[in-house]
């Protein structure tokens, strides 16, 4: 029998070829992959690597998602991640009643530390955390958190700056405001309201959505939009509807989505302008859930969304968690169920920004010179 | 305008190129399949491949293997340049599909080869610059080495380690999330 022939030597640039095309959602591979050899190791300490890789994959992955538990004395959060080995994220402590998290994007984690008053923006990846006091309000606000660079690819954007945008019902008027924090200035600048009727956020199960300068909240039956740049709030009507546990989305070509669950079919909408120039809902391709997921037994539900990854999560007892491609149908099972609503979490795990810090790397020069962090 | 089917065998053989492998093999191959190599683009641009292109380092094993990619590739973006108006945008949607499930077939049979063809294309791919091929080839190896210790990915690649035991038990233990 012939052996088969070894293979030839490959060259340092094709090994950074290779290694920049690890999967981002699993970043144990990076980091496995560097303890490989001295030549493995100096390409992936490069300071110029990080970039390139994230460059490279264009869009954050989403490494898990965050969970709120609720018992009787206290809430709490978890973080479940989608691989088997995932990097430890060591959340801030909370003060009183325990924290429950708003909500969650670029990055950054909302968390509102119960009976404090205070809310929390913390970043998992650096660990940087920033308090901040907030409005005081009747009961049935809801905020949500993004990222204060204008025109940032958010591919790795920490930290400072920020803008949290709290939104709150007046239902004695019918009147819904908003109000937006900076965390260049660090205080909260003045409310914008509209006529919305009786209104309310606070359901466990609504989302927020960013779509440019424009901020969706799901209220109790309509939508509310907040334009940022213009500072003015509308109130939008969702598709006509017929799914329970609807959830608002960003759909992967960018637009405004919409989606539930009905009879083991997910539906989802998505809102795109006409050549009349009047936004419509535009129902997109019916998911039949028990044909892509023939385990799927009871009842499933729709508990989160992948914010630019058009993709949604959903649960179903018995037959576990699973994330889906709205565009392509692909689904991927989560190994832990989730309990209720979830916030995914998207950010690269490169060695230039990480919450655990390496002792030490090398350079392709095969002398240990360079410190980096993971 | 592809000029696919106008019968003008006059423009079709103008429009050959010849490759010859390092073991001295020639392959006659159309313009449009050899300009997927972007080295190979740069010659005919500079007036470089009369008599042929020589390739020394690629086998005609690789190299024909090499043309087989080009060939499917070239067809297929002369293929999406040619899609015509005719279609009405939901037709040529489905056609679309069609043209990128085919494709996509083809690519992953054409990675059914052994680790040292692999290495080959690669190698063939980078010094041909085929940025599609390059892609595809280096994508298999990293989805091979996913969810690989360390000691698997030196084994699959017949790597040497040449890390000092404390180097890498260091960084064992500041990344201990990755490896349990």
């Amino acid at each position: 029998m012939e052996q088969p022939r070894q293979p030839p030597e490959l060259t340092d640039e094709i090994i950074g070829e290779i290694v920049l095309r690890l999967p981002p959602d699993d970043p144990a591979c990076l980091v496995r992959a560097s303890i490989v050899s001295k030549l493995w190791l100096g390409i992936i300490s490069d300071h110029t690597f990080p970039g390139r890789y994230r460059k490279f994959h264009r869009k954050a992955p989403m490494l898990g998602f965050f969970e709120n538990i609720y018992n009787v004395f206290c809430f709490v959060h978890r973080f479940v991640p989608i691989t088997a080995a995932s990097p430890p994220f060591r959340p801030p402590e909370c003060v009183y009643r325990g924290s429950r998290i708003l909500d969650c994007r670029h990055g950054r984690v909302l968390l509102d530390d119960m009976g404090s008053g205070k809310f929390t923006v913390w970043d998992p990846i650096t660990g940087h955390r920033r308090d901040l006091h907030k409005p005081s309000v009747p009961y049935g606000s809801y905020a949500a958190v993004l990222c204060g660079t204008d025109g940032c690819d958010h591919l790795c954007c920490h930290g400072v700056p920020f803008f949290v945008v709290f939104v709150w019902p007046d239902n004695n008027v019918g009147v819904t405001s908003a109000c937006v924090y900076s965390s260049e200035t660090g205080a909260w600048g003045t409310p914008a309201s509209v006529h919305s009727g009786v209104n309310s956020f606070g359901s466990f199960t609504k989302f927020s959505v960013v779509i440019g300068d424009e901020i969706h909240f799901a209220t109790s039956d309509k939508i509310l939009k907040y334009d940022m740049g213009k500072h003015r709030l509308y109130m939008i009507d969702p598709p006509d509807y017929c799914v329970d546990d609807t959830l608002l989305m960003s759909m992967e070509d960018g637009s405004l989505g919409f989606a539930g669950c009905r009879n083991y079919c997910i539906y989802s909408w998505s809102r795109k302008v006409n050549s009349d120039g009047v936004p419509r809902w535009m129902q997109c391709r019916v998911i039949e859930l028990r044909k892509l997921i023939p385990a799927i037994k009871s009842q499933a539900r729709v508990i989160g969304s992948a914010e630019g990854l058009g993709a949604i999560l959903v649960s179903s007892e018995g037959a576990g968690t699973f994330m889906i491609e709205l565009k392509s149908g692909r689904a991927r099972k989560i190994d832990q169920l989730a309990n209720f609503a979830v916030f995914p979490f998207l950010s690269f795990y490169t060695p230039d920004f990480s919450s655990a810090r390496l002792p030490f790397l090398v350079k392709s020069n095969y002398s240990l010179l360079n410190r980096i962090v993971w | 305008m592809a000029s696919a089917g106008s019968g003008d065998e006059k423009a079709a053989a103008a429009a050959m190129i010849t490759l010859i492998s390092s073991d001295n093999e020639k392959f006659e191959v159309t313009e449009a399949t050899a300009t997927l190599s972007q080295t190979i683009r740069h010659m005919i641009e500079d007036g470089c491949t009369d008599g042929g292109v020589p390739l020394p380092n690629v086998t005609s094993k690789i190299l024909a293997r090499v043309i087989e990619y080009c060939k499917k590739h070239a067809t297929a973006a002369a293929g999406e340049e040619g899609s015509s108006s005719s279609f009405s945008d939901a037709a040529f949607l489905e056609v679309d599909r069609a043209f990128l499930e085919e494709l996509e077939e083809f690519d992953d049979a054409f990675l059914e080869v052994d680790r040292a063809t692999l290495f080959d294309l690669i190698l063939a791919a980078n010094y041909l610059d085929i940025k599609g091929l390059l892609n595809l080839t280096c994508q298999k190896v990293a989805d091979s080495v996913k969810g690989k210790t360390p000691e698997q990915i030196r084994e699959m690649y017949n790597i040497v380690n040449d890390l000092t035991p404390e180097e890498e038990a260091e960084i064992r233990r500041e990344t201990q999330w990755a490896f349990e």
